[in-house]
């Protein structure tokens, strides 16, 4: 029988794409491996005395803390008013490509639901200056929106700042 | 050790949720904890990432769809909320991760929660000069012994890639310990 022909021919194991290509710097790891774990195994962290036995309670506790409520800024008369600059737009151009044709489809703010306006402002398709948010947001809203009654915990707000201010000279002064 | 699909039937209905959460806790704190220890360094920087891991957890268990192992998800969370973490520790100090990491290493020897030896500080050292991703998955093969496909699960990198940056992790982490 010729041994070498029978491997060739019918052989019937198969193996992993590109395992011959790796095989050489597996062996290299798996020695590496062995002489790092001859000198360290374990990586030398210890926890404060019954650490393990205490923090079910913690957690517990933070479940119980109501969770922090996300207060739009924008009021709904606001969005429209934002948004009526766009969907002037719009309806211009939908005018203009549709001249030809007879459709009754009719475009109004009604139509259009909060979060569709909210999602097309905050996704900066239109460009507002400081000033340009002044004259939106009136006082009554600010003082509706912002300052109701709602209460926001030191860790809301620590938590907002870090996650959506660059200003880090503002960060500071709020920690000190 | 109950089953896990039994455990997140019990944690997805509501008479049974606090009860199973806390099973959840028991089964699992100690291996997210040396998990998240690992890449945070700090005992009490880790406390808090745990605790913000389960109650996420917790918060999100509805949303599980049972689609990965419930333990892969845990570790998943983990592993985001470390890197969340670190990520606004660099944003606070006006750095980046790698100088973060590098700095929690530094203070390894004068923590009362680190009792490593010479060879388990500068192995500390050397684990923090790689890449996050090669950190990664020295940790949880070389400490955890985990397979790589639950590490696949994990980090969502396939399992030959794993093994590519675990070879180059462990030869890059020798080469340091016997340069010194």
């Amino acid at each position: 029988m010729n041994l070498e022909n029978s491997q060739n021919n019918t052989n019937p194991y198969g193996i992993p794409e590109g395992y011959f290509e790796g095989f050489e710097a597996s062996v290299q790891a798996r020695i590496a491996e062995e002489e790092l774990r001859e000198l360290v195994t374990t990586p030398g962290f210890v926890t404060p005395e019954a650490y393990f036995e205490t923090l079910a309670p913690k957690v517990i506790a933070q479940l119980q803390k109501p969770e922090p409520k996300v207060i739009s800024l924008f009021s709904r008369r606001s969005l429209f008013a934002v948004a009526s600059v766009a969907a002037a737009v719009v309806l211009i151009v939908s005018l203009v490509t549709n001249s030809g044709n007879t459709t009754t489809d009719t475009l109004a703010f009604d139509n259009i639901d909060t979060d569709t306006l909210e999602a097309y402002v905050n996704s900066d398709a239109i460009a507002f200056t400081d000033a340009d948010l002044i004259d939106f947001v009136s006082e009554e809203d600010l003082e509706s929106s912002l300052f109701s009654d709602e209460s926001l915990t030191d860790e809301s707000i620590e938590t907002y700042l870090l996650d959506n201010l660059d200003d880090i000279d503002l960060i500071t002064t709020y920690e000190e | 050790m109950i089953a896990e699909s039994t455990l997140v039937s019990e944690l997805k209905a509501p008479e049974t949720r606090e009860a199973a959460f806390s099973t959840l806790m028991k089964q699992y704190k100690e291996r997210l904890y040396w998990h998240i220890r690992k890449m945070v360094y700090s005992h009490d920087d880790t406390d808090d990432v745990l605790q913000n891991t389960f109650i996420k957890v917790y918060r999100s268990i509805d949303s599980f769809k049972e689609e990965s192992k419930l333990y892969t998800w845990m570790y998943r969370i983990a592993t985001n909320e470390a890197i969340t973490f670190l990520n606004k520790k660099a944003k606070r100090m006006e750095t980046g991760n790698e100088e973060v990491q590098q700095q929690a290493v530094a203070n390894l020897a004068a923590d009362p929660y680190f009792e490593g030896n010479e060879i388990q500080l500068k192995l500390q050292q050397a684990i923090a000069e790689l890449p996050q991703k090669q950190q990664l998955v020295f940790n949880m093969k070389y400490f955890d012994d985990m397979k790589y496909d639950d590490m696949s699960q994990i980090l969502g990198t396939s399992v030959g890639a794993l093994k590519s940056s675990y070879h180059i992790a462990v030869k890059k982490i020798t080469a340091h310990l016997k340069a010194d």
